[in-house]
């Protein structure tokens, strides 16, 4: 391999135009070309691609594009990941072995096939399981592979309390874990709450994070037990809440659908709502009220960018509904009148 | 743990000591219980007598042939080296305690070159090296004896003015045997991994072939999903301009009807052979699977994908029997199940003939995505349809992504049958991205 070079800003919008008009060949072709001119796999995923895919959640967000365009955008990133992994040079060593995997309830496989290249090129055997996992089948994996560490990536809020049962069924078996990805937030705190052994914000963070951890961990301790059967009795009553207030908060009104927001209304109302349930069982899970206060902002910006009018008064509007189904629920209600 | 402070009486001393043998014991159990994975389990094993108890350590497991030794520990125990059995014949304390079973507690003269020093103990010459570094005073070997068998030795060291007393041996032993039957469940959990993983290679869904103008993508979960196998199958077999593409079911119960199914997908593979018609496939299938395994139902699809000579339309010839349903999906949103004759047996095969273009996709779903059942229900064949209308245009990759997310996201955690669904995707020639 010859000397690393840069990327440069131009390539880095050449890749966005790709991943803009949805053309996969295109994408390919750039990380291809930037691969053979020797740019670093790791600095490519971190600097090209994983930014790429920001904008791409920005623009769902923004009421530009639907689900299904934000799906059909992502396979421009997944073809850009299978150009690295095809021009992988083989593995040099082996410092171990990594199982890489998202929870329940995460279906973006994208990041965790990313962060799997970015660890592959930096030494490390890998085993991608990729988004939807469930504890069982991870369990499998820890048993028969017996790994170094588990990775966890996780997007979204409702994906954390798999998570946290994957750090303890790696933990049990004495693996370390490392986690990473948006519902993790900005620093750590959240990774410490749930039991994590490291935290890492990016591909290149998650290789340190790697070389520095224990071979050996602890079992993580048990959630106390009032807080576990609080999320449990949360999690069954998750469906009819989401039902209770979806038939009580509208708040598109009587606005009929408009045809430059590609979802429908009912569908970014019920996002909405289910959200910010998740981010009540989230923010009980990790003791971080911060989930809260951005589930709200995120709520507020999603209504304003289609159009609806007092976006934030809609927001606080869910908010108040939510907390008048929480009365039960002692901790998520002290939280709820502390935080909002 | 607790620590008796200096100046303590004896008393409180000994208490203490007592106790953090009897931690020891336990933690060495909760601890190996956690994993069945031998590596794992060493590591944990060495990780806890290293903390206090030893100052050094090392592991030694006969491999499943009976034959070799894999060794573990000293300073770095990730680094995992095996021996031949038979050079464990110049250890003489190592081979006897392999014998009899019998702990081995030597005083060590570390410049004393005789056999019953750390050389008759550690067989490994860097491992060997490391130990007589430490200067030790006391070495004890414990055999990994376990259902009447021993399976391997735990060595321990300790330096100077540490040396073993009577009650560390006993609860050094008793750490041993604890270990030993931990180790030995994962020596049986690798030989069943072992001889399954051979099986599960031959029953796993294959890799779909990547096609000049046209692009497949599929979405499997298996009921039992930890094991990735089950009852229902897929596969894609022949050339750019005629290609078979297959998708079934086989009724019955999880993974007992994966064998059955890995016969149902070379019948095909063996009657298109002779035919690639949907007509002739079919039955000449039926009539293999009926010799091999008539006690079996199979619900199948086969569909002969012929592509146009510039690429861009494809006509697809499909027949099908029993619950699968091939859907047309329109790149301009319009989805429609697609039309077979009425047949009065649902398990009699009927036939279809379709012409598809550009971005078109044919998506084939085997009885387990419609018949999902979550909270709110049953998923349906109306919310499937739904749903592929609005993933029309988008590829077959998307689909197959969003179809799978969609399905379990409904299904929240509840059981499942398997979860198939083939997409065909007719793209222009030069793409296959």
């Amino acid at each position: 391999m010859g000397p690393v070079t840069a990327v440069a800003p131009a390539d880095v919008e050449e890749f966005a135009d790709a991943v803009t008009a949805m053309d996969a060949a295109a994408g390919r072709a750039v990380v291809g070309r930037l691969l053979a001119d020797g740019a670093d796999p790791v600095g490519l995923i971190d600097q090209v691609i994983v930014p790429s895919q920001r904008e791409v959640g920005l623009r769902w967000q923004q009421g530009e594009w639907s689900v299904a365009q934000q799906h059909a955008a992502t396979e421009v990133a997944l073809a850009a990941a299978d150009e690295v992994r095809r021009q992988l040079p083989p593995m040099a060593r082996r410092r171990g072995h990594v199982l890489l995997a998202c929870a329940e309830r995460e279906w973006h496989a994208l990041p965790v096939t990313l962060i799997g290249l970015a660890i592959r090129a930096a030494g490390w055997e890998t085993t991608v399981l990729g988004a939807g996992v469930s504890p069982l089948r991870l369990g499998r994996y820890l048993h028969e592979l017996g790994p170094d560490a588990t990775a966890i990536s996780c997007s979204v809020l409702a994906g954390l309390p798999t998570s946290r049962r994957f750090i303890e069924a790696s933990s049990a078996a004495g693996v370390p874990t490392v986690v990473g990805g948006a519902a993790f937030g900005q620093d750590a705190r959240r990774a410490d709450a749930l039991g994590a052994t490291a935290w890492a914000s990016s591909a290149r963070g998650a290789i340190h994070a790697l070389e520095g951890l224990p071979l050996v961990v602890p079992p993580v301790g048990n959630l106390p037990r009032e807080l576990a059967a609080e999320l449990a009795a949360l999690r069954e009553q998750h469906p009819s809440m989401l039902m209770t207030i979806g038939a009580r908060w509208q708040p598109f009104g009587a606005q009929p659908p408009e045809p430059r927001y590609p979802d429908s209304p009912a569908e970014v109302a019920r996002d909405c709502i289910d959200q910010t349930l998740h981010a009540v069982s989230a923010a009980l899970l990790t003791d971080d009220p911060t989930v809260l206060t951005e589930t709200r902002a995120w709520v507020t910006a999603v209504l304003a960018a289609r159009g609806v009018g007092s976006a934030p008064e809609r927001a606080g509007e869910l908010v108040t509904l939510l907390g008048a189904l929480m009365r039960e629920y002692p901790r998520a209600d002290a939280l709820l009148s502390e935080q909002w | 743990m607790v620590r008796p402070a200096p100046g303590e009486p004896v008393e409180q001393r000994l208490l203490a000591t007592a106790r953090r043998r009897s931690t020891l014991i336990s933690e060495v159990s909760s601890a190996m219980a956690g994993s069945l994975n031998i590596r794992r389990s060493v590591l944990r094993l060495l990780d806890i007598v290293c903390a206090e108890f030893a100052d050094w350590a090392m592991l030694g497991l006969l491999d499943s042939s009976g034959l070799r030794v894999d060794l573990y520990g000293g300073a770095d125990p990730r680094n995992l080296t095996d021996i031949s059995l038979s050079e464990l014949n110049d250890q003489r304390s190592l081979q006897a305690l392999m014998q009899t079973g019998e702990t081995e507690l030597l005083h060590v003269v570390v410049d004393n070159p005789t056999p019953d020093g750390l050389d008759g103990l550690i067989p490994h010459a860097a491992l060997r090296e490391e130990a007589k570094q430490l200067r030790p005073a006391d070495a004890l070997g414990l055999a990994l004896l376990t259902r009447g068998a021993v399976i391997g030795f735990l060595v321990l060291l300790r330096g100077e003015g540490r040396g073993f007393t009577v009650r560390d041996v006993a609860a050094a032993e008793e750490v041993a045997r604890r270990a030993a039957m931990s180790l030995d469940s994962a020596r049986l959990y690798r030989a069943r991994v072992e001889l399954t993983s051979a099986l599960q290679t031959a029953l796993r869904p294959p890799a779909l072939p990547k096609t000049p103008g046209l692009r497949l993508a599929a979405t499997y979960r298996a009921a039992a999903e930890h094991l990735d196998i089950g009852g229902d199958f897929y596969d894609a077999f022949g050339t750019p301009e005629d290609l078979s593409v297959v998708c079934g079911s086989v009724r019955g119960p999880g993974i007992t009807s994966a064998p059955a199914a890995i016969q149902a997908r070379q019948s095909v593979r063996t009657a298109a052979r002779f035919s690639r018609r949907p007509d002739s496939v079919l039955g000449a299938t039926a009539d293999a699977l009926h010799l091999e395994v008539p006690d079996v139902e199979v619900s199948l699809c086969y569909a002969r994908v012929q592509l146009s000579p510039g690429g861009g339309h494809a006509t697809i010839d499909i027949g099908k029997n029993g619950d699968v349903r091939p859907i047309l999906v329109g790149t301009d949103g319009v989805v429609r199940p697609v039309e077979f004759p009425e047949l009065a047996d649902p398990y009699a095969s009927s036939y279809a003939r379709i012409e598809v273009e550009r971005g078109d996709l044919l998506l084939v779903v085997t009885g387990g995505i419609p018949g999902a059942v979550g909270p709110a229900g049953s998923y349906g064949l109306d919310r499937l349809l739904r749903l592929a209308g609005r993933y029309a245009g988008t590829g077959a990759l998307v689909l197959a992504e969003a179809l799978e997310q969609d399905v379990v996201d409904f299904i929240d955690g509840s059981g499942h049958e398997d979860l198939l669904a083939l997409i065909v995707e007719c793209g222009p020639l030069g793409d296959n991205e």
